[in-house]
């Protein structure tokens, strides 16, 4: 049988290379075999500081709190208008709808979660990587340092969350519920502890970018002071002051210039790094946003969609140098100055006022290299006055701590014998005149709940009316995480 | 200028030359004599196509429509003539008998043999439900892809052109989508081989790049199928229910197409030229406001003096004229044909060229096809089918996804809509004129002069092989053995570049460099398949048996590159020389997938009567989940050939009657990408430490160890009926197909870290009527007139989503999925009007301020306030049923067709009209917005002009239309004659898409901005507008 040979030969030699079913992927590699050195726990932990990144890239965290409260507005249109008119609901639908998720508070909640999930993996995995064990001690310490700080992220945003404490490894593991807020800022305070432990003092020769120990210590002050754990906000603001690792650039102007950026980590603890030049550009909108339409001495192309009430700019003493991060014109392309009046006639708002805390002269395109500031050293003063404060009438202890930002700021040292209410309130006004811009100012306000008589005093002739109501005080959780999972609940006044 | 045209000349020389060649080789053989006559059937219908031979010599040829031959013979010649179906007779050419020569028909219509899966089968036999087309029907219309000819001819078979760009996509849906997240798309085999047509597989370029200049876009994609010259094409086999596709298990969901190309036949000799040469044009213009009326509504909108004196502007620019042309298209296709006993042979080659009416879009495809069966012996024997082709498609950006306005900024076409009409294209000189020289210019900055955008190379070349190769071996009486080693490969670049010309200087700074943007993308696939087929036939007495067992492993490979740069010095050397840029980026992925199969059936039948088939199939995928790495596909199917009952035996009116049925379950692997099931670590955002960056890695999902197939289950039950001596031929199909275990990307909660995990979670039911009515109305020696029609309906519904407590899910800001309800279901606000002076403002008006003159949308939850509860279901795509309706009518030499098409029922969400009505500022309107409302025309239908600049109107039910349509694909008239030494030629002349009875008023009711998208489609956001097109053309057979 000559043709039955032949086909036995051919069956023979065509199944001789069937293979096992079993997938190998070329361009990746399974996630159980990571994390299996140095090299790789170190791409590990830069990608939870990428995740970060990625939260800040869009703005959101900057938009969300700024559009929402006394200080910046949005050019009005679809979509932004709704946060600073209030009228956004669970669906985020105006945003959703117009291609501006990314500008919103859903975007806070889904890029928090992104960083907790990549520092879960590290801190579930980097500890038993053999590798030098000061280096991955800092590493793991990084990780809980991020996570506590998503968790802070989220907790001032919508109140009480998902607690993400291990890696989401099934899809059993991709359902969690919502903890009490109470519960959330243990669990803060404890990622905090391990990470005081783990991470290095701050020394000029660090590895720029990365988080330290007084970092650690400045978000367990401030997280403590939202979560009005005085004595513990105090105790870890003092830590920080005390160890005299960081100390306040002399001169506001340079903390906000993008070529002093190095200068400018005496003072700053934890930062959005950015940079136009390296291949991919790092960059966020927030530049993009702030600066007027065009190419001016802001940006090489901005888009002028944010701006300052100029009431709270009028609300700067003239002392005050911090009152020249802001413009009343700019200069465009063809070196002329731009008249107050013809910044933005897109606007029914004419006297508008510039943020310059983002500006970069030399951005490459729309991209400035001006870090985003999430912690800096000026915050510890202002907590420890605070935190001082609320244990009853302050001492002078509380006023040094307020004075030394005033005093750099160009101020006179804030005024005697104020009342507790009345110093407390001196604190928050500081602190509104030292983090403009930086996403600070609306959790001030609602975490002292004033955002309701804040809020409705700060209009404009393009935000006549803002309907602020207490449900305002956390943003809706995004109903796409409701529809997700059955055992969340929304937040009070958004059901 | 000359440039356009000079390889078009080439082409047409190359033509001339060729033709010579042929009247020169001819010249040379023809020494003996002539004779000339018709070939019958028993009722005296001309018989085309028949084979006529000389016994023993080597003249051949084939019999012309009209049934007329001629032939070159020796004196006392025998002539062989033979035709499939009919009794091979042999004639002497002494008398006069060859002048009319009568073949008789063997049997009946039924006895057409039908390819199915693995085999070929009498049509008499099949028990599945299976629709065949030919390649006269196929190529009536000039179709770049086999997709196209196929539209409107097959009950069952929905054809949408997404896009009309030249070589561009078309999606295919068999019985409805029956796939969320998976392809819906059928399976092709082109003579065994199974050819890619996904669109996932691999890499489109960078999305965004600004206005204009973004690739990569869904609608501008082009169809794989566009890669397969349709020329070469005998028929097409559409295989719709389990029973005929099952066969293909767990590939075979969306059903089959089989495609069979033409082979050479025994003892012929033929020549044959095949081509046309036509004009395309636009087929409808959507009216914009002219330059007097922009500038007046400007001048509203702003609330300024902008311009002076609107009226002086008069006409002003008609941007659309600017951008379309008249463009020709041609195809060229020589085919040598042929065989003796032992080795029959095919050889064809084509040309294949079409511009665009678009400027500058352009498709060219060059194609060589080798079919070769060579018989070594008694028991063996050798093949190969082997095409190689060249595609060279020259894109536009036409397309865009983007439902903000995306339309208008992203799409060549959109920006030309919306272009102020006051500003001038061009330069005196002839340059593209920069808009911020002209006078008002500069307010529009901003925006740019869209013909920038065509300053863009995006040229994608793709060279394809698709081939096998086969050996058949006689093992015993009735038990054959095949082995089919098959391969396809599709390797493609895309040259991209972007001139710093094209930029305004707000883009430059976008794009991150001052400079051009230029991209290197290759694409490589390549499929191979080894199957080893047994099949065993066995007869009874009564009982036939038929035994088919296959083996069989298919493996797919892909891999992708891409480099870019930008920022690039000047502009010469184009994406030519990346190392010369100042910014670069690049990427490279590889995939591999395999599946093995074991499959077999039984054909059984008894007396000729009643037959039954039964199916299996086990398939083993390495895409699979590792708890569910093989799915068993089994179907059974049966038919009853009533006729040959006794008490049907009188019934004369009766040609042929069957009863068939089948139940089977089949799967739709395509649904699951690669290493899907698998947890597996990617890049992340690199971060900057030390002020230089540092690479990210992370995991990039939840893994899911049970992810498998998706599974349809399919009845259906059909009867064929012949009736009148086979004048009426009558098929009719009902069908139930559920498909469970849809593959659907599960929201995850954001707080896992994840935004979805694909499972097989969801499930969809599709069920429908399918009929075809055909007849010979007149059929006598001079004239012949056919009349076929088919008719589909199909009910698409989805059974259940995500888990069961997930009722709707949101797709975009119109589509929604919905249980219980279709795909493509849209869920919009109520139009309610223009709001007057007077009117309450109800709060919460979704985009725009509500104000006198705004659009006002019903508040249908009846609460005081305008929110997501007034958005309500407002339609779906789907249409209620589709149809085609074809006629031929001969009349001696002269043939006549025509050819419609036509959906009914649909709706189509004019997404590019909520664009151009919007008064935004800055850009043009629709021409409707003249009578816009305005406090001294309170009637106005159109959104008052003041001050709207960057809000939208809102998504009402006033943007979705009804998309309707009837279709005049395509009318013919040709003449067919008999020369010295020509045994056919035919002359045509033919108009296609000459005209659509529609209400719709964008570009074109066919239209899928979402390409082949399952839950977005029937939404216009502007794509590649529809041509019409006159063709003349030629067949000349040797």
């Amino acid at each position: 049988m000559k043709r039955l040979v032949y086909i036995i030969i051919s069956a023979f030699v065509f199944s001789g290379c069937k293979k096992a079913l079993e997938e190998k992927p070329f361009s990746n590699i399974y996630t159980q075999n990571f994390y299996s050195n140095a090299a790789e726990a170190e791409a590990a932990i830069s990608a939870v500081y990428g995740n970060l990144y990625g939260m800040y890239n869009s703005g959101a965290p900057i938009f969300a709190a700024e559009w929402s409260a006394d200080q910046m507005f949005p050019r009005n249109v679809v979509g932004r208008n709704t946060l600073t008119s209030f009228l956004y609901e669970p669906s985020y639908s105006a945003q959703n709808g117009f291609g501006r998720t990314n500008e919103s508070p859903q975007e806070i909640w889904k890029r928090a979660y992104i960083t907790i999930e990549s520092a879960n993996w590290v801190i579930d995995k980097v500890p038993a990587t053999p590798m030098e064990t000061v280096r991955r001690d800092n590493i793991v310490g990084e990780a809980y340092f991020l996570r506590a700080f998503c968790h802070w992220v989220l907790a001032k945003n919508f109140g009480s969350i998902v607690v993400k404490t291990t890696p989401t490894n099934s899809i059993d593991a991709a359902f969690g519920d919502r903890q009490p807020i109470d519960k959330v800022y243990e669990q803060i305070f404890a990622d905090l502890t391990k990470a005081e432990q783990l991470l290095p003092d701050y020394t000029a020769s660090l590895v720029k970018g990365r988080v330290t120990k007084q970092a650690a210590f400045l978000l367990h002050a401030k997280a403590a002071l939202y979560n009005e754990k005085w004595d513990i906000a105090l105790a870890s603001a003092k830590t920080v002051i005390s160890s005299n690792k960081y100390a306040l650039v002399p001169s506001v102007a340079d903390l906000f210039t993008a070529a002093k950026k190095d200068l400018a980590r005496q003072e700053v603890m934890f930062a959005v790094e950015l940079n136009n030049t390296t291949n991919p550009i790092r960059q966020s909108q927030v530049h993009y946003f702030c600066a007027p339409n065009g190419v001016s001495n802001y940006n090489k192309g901005g888009a002028g969609a944010m701006y300052v009430y100029s009431a709270f700019y009028n609300s700067f003493s003239n002392a005050d140098k911090r009152k020249a991060l802001m413009d009343t014109n700019y200069i465009n392309a063809s070196n002329v100055t731009v008249a107050r009046v013809n910044i933005d006639t897109r606007l029914a708002t004419k006297d508008l006022v510039l943020m310059g805390k983002y500006k970069d002269p030399n951005a490459v395109g729309a991209f400035g290299s001006n870090n985003i500031y999430l912690l800096r050293l000026a915050d510890a003063f202002l907590i420890a006055a605070e935190a001082h404060a609320r244990a009853g009438t302050p001492a002078i202890e509380a006023y040094s701590y307020v004075d030394s930002v005033r005093i750099r700021a160009g101020l006179p040292v804030l005024t005697r014998g104020l009342s507790q209410t009345a110093f407390i309130d001196s604190v928050l006004r500081e602190r509104s005149w030292e983090f403009f811009g930086e996403g600070d100012r609306w959790y001030d306000l609602t975490r002292t709940n004033k955002f309701l008589t804040v809020i409705p005093a700060a209009v404009n002739a393009d935000y006549p009316s803002r309907p602020v109501t207490t449900k305002n005080k956390y943003f809706p959780i995004p109903q796409v995480e409701i529809n997700a999972n059955p055992m969340l609940t929304q937040n009070d006044g958004w059901k | 200028m000359n440039k356009r045209k000079s390889p078009l000349l080439k082409k047409l020389r190359l033509s001339v030359a060729f033709l010579a060649f042929l009247f020169c080789t001819l010249a040379a053989s023809a020494q003996t004599k002539t004779i000339t006559g018709t070939i019958v059937d028993e009722k005296g219908l001309p018989v085309a196509s028949a084979t006529i031979r000389e016994k023993g010599g080597q003249q051949t040829t084939v019999s012309a429509e009209n049934g007329s031959y001629s032939l070159n013979v020796k004196t006392g010649a025998i002539l062989v003539v033979s035709y499939t179906g009919f009794a091979e007779r042999e004639i002497s050419t002494q008398g006069n008998d060859y002048k009319r020569i009568e073949l008789k028909n063997l049997n009946t219509k039924m006895d057409e043999v039908v390819v199915v899966g693995y085999g070929s089968r009498k049509k008499s036999e099949v028990t599945g439900a299976i629709t065949s087309v030919k390649a006269t029907e196929l190529l009536q219309t000039p179709i770049a892809n086999l997709a196209q000819g196929l539209q409107g001819r097959v009950p069952g078979l929905q054809i949408t052109q997404n896009n009309a760009a030249p070589g561009g996509s078309i999606s295919v849906r068999l019985r409805g989508t029956n796939s969320i997240n998976g392809s819906s798309e059928p399976l092709y085999i082109i003579d065994g081989v199974q050819i890619q047509n996904s669109t996932a597989a691999g890499v489109s370029g960078p999305a965004t790049l600004g206005n204009i200049s973004g690739v990569g876009s869904f609608s501008n994609q082009v169809s794989s199928l566009s890669l397969l010259n349709p020329n070469d094409i005998e028929s097409i086999e559409v295989l719709k229910d389990a029973s005929a596709a099952a066969i293909y298990g767990s590939q075979a969901a969306n059903g089959v197409i089989i495609i069979t190309t033409k082979k050479g036949k025994a003892g012929t000799s033929i020549v044959n030229y095949d081509g046309y040469f036509g004009i395309q044009q636009i087929t409808n213009t959507i009216p914009m406001l002219n330059a007097a009326q922009f500038a007046k509504i400007e001048n509203e909108i702003y609330g300024t003096n902008r311009f002076a004196s609107p009226d002086s502007f008069g006409v002003g620019t008609n941007w659309q004229d600017v951008l379309f042309r008249k463009a020709p298209m041609q195809s060229h296709q020589v085919t040598f044909s042929g065989g003796t006993n032992k080795t029959q042979a095919l050889v064809s080659l084509n040309y294949f060229g079409q511009e665009g009416i678009v400027l500058k879009s352009k498709f060219d495809r060059f194609a060589v096809r080798i079919n070769l069966e060579h018989t070594v012996n008694d028991w063996l024997k050798v093949g190969t089918n082997t095409t190689l082709s060249r595609s060279v498609n020259n894109r536009i950006q036409t397309g865009s996804v983007n439902n903000d306005g995306g339309g208008l900024t992203q799409s060549l076409v959109g920006a030309v809509l919306s272009a102020p009409p006051t500003l001038n294209p061009y330069t005196a000189d002839g340059n593209i004129a920069a808009w911020k020289d002209q006078p008002y210019g500069s307010f529009y900055s901003e925006l740019r002069n869209p013909l920038l955008g065509t300053l863009a190379t995006d040229i994608t070349t793709t060279n394809s092989v698709l081939s096998n190769v086969y050996v058949d071996v006689a093992i015993l009486k009735g038990l054959k053995y095949r082995l089919n080693l098959s391969a396809n490969t599709n390797n493609s670049l895309n040259d991209y570049y972007f001139p710093s010309t094209a930029f305004t200087s707000g883009e430059i700074s976008l794009a991150g460099g001052l400079g051009g943007y230029g991209m290197k993308l290759n694409n490589n696939f390549m499929r191979w398949m080894q199957e080893h087929i047994l099949t065993y036939d066995k007869v009874l007495g009564d009982h036939a048996l038929r035994f088919t067992g296959v083996f069989s492993t298919l493996e797919n490979n892909s891999n992708y590159n891409y480099a870019i740069g930008y920022g690039f010095v000047n502009d010469a050397t184009t994406n030519e020389s990346l190392q010369l840029a100042r910014n670069f980026s690049v990427n490279s992925g590889r995939t591999k997938d395999n599946l093995v199969s074991y499959l077999g059936r039984i054909n059984y039948s008894f007396k000729g009567k009643y037959y039954l088939d039964l199916t299996g199939r086990v398939d083993g995928s390495s895409k699979f989940g590792a708890n569910n790495k093989y799915g068993f596909f089994p179907a059974v199917a049966a038919a009853w050939n009533v006729k040959k009952e006794d008490f049907l035996s009188d019934a004369g009116s009766i040609t042929n009657l069957k009863l068939r049925a089948s139940v089977g379950k089949t799967g739709n692997q395509a649904a699951v990408d690669p290493y899907q099931s698998l947890a597996i670590v990617g890049a992340g955002n690199d971060y900057i430490f030390n002020n230089t960056l540092a690479k990210s890695i992370l995991p990039t999902g939840v893994p899911n160890p049970d992810l498998q197939w998706e599974t349809s289950v399919q009845t259906d039950i059909g009867l064929e009926a012949d009736l009148f001596n086979n004048r009426l031929n009558f098929v009719a199909d009902v069908y139930l197909k559920k498909t469970t275990d849809l593959i659907y990307k599960k929201n995850l909660p954001l707080s896992s870290g994840y935004d979805a995990v694909a499972g097989n979670f969801a499930s969809i039911q599709n069920k429908g009527i399918e009929l075809s009515l055909g007849g010979d109305i007149i059929r006598n020696q001079d004239w012949r007139w056919n009349v076929s029609t088919n008719l589909t309906i199909n009910r698409n519904k989805l059974l259940r989503l995500a888990d069961d407590s997930t009722k709707e899910v949101t797709i975009n800001n119109f589509n929604v999925l919905r249980v219980g309800q279709p795909l493509g279901l849209f869920k919009t606000y109520v139009y309610d009007g223009l709001f007057q002076v007077g009117d309450p403002l109800i709060p919460g008006q979704p985009v725009t301020k509500p104000r006198p003159g705004a659009q006002r949308v019903k508040d249908v939850s009846g609460d005081g306030i305008i929110s997501a509860a007034d958005q309500v279901i407002t339609g779906n795509a789907n249409p209620k049923f589709i149809y085609g309706f074809s006629t031929t009518l001969s009349y001696r030499q002269f043939d006549f067709a025509a050819f419609f098409s036509g959906v009914s029922g649909n709706k189509i969400f004019n997404l590019a009209r909520w664009s151009l009505e919007n008064p935004i500022g800055g850009r043009n309107v629709v021409a409707g917005a003249a009578n816009r409302w305005t406090t001294t025309n309170t009637t106005g239908d159109y959104q008052v002009a003041a001050g709207s600049q960057g809000g939208r109107l809102p998504l009402s039910d006033r943007y979705l239309e009804d998309g309707s349509f009837l279709r005049c694909k395509n009318i013919s008239l040709g003449y067919a004659f008999a020369l010295k030494h020509v045994t056919r030629t035919r002359v045509y002349v033919s108009a296609n898409n000459l005209f659509t009875v529609t209400k719709y008023t964008g570009f074109d009711p066919e239209v899928g901005s979402f390409g082949s998208s399952n839950t977005q489609f029937g939404v216009d956001n502007i794509v590649y507008p529809a041509s019409r097109s006159f063709i003349v053309g030629l067949q000349i057979t040797l």
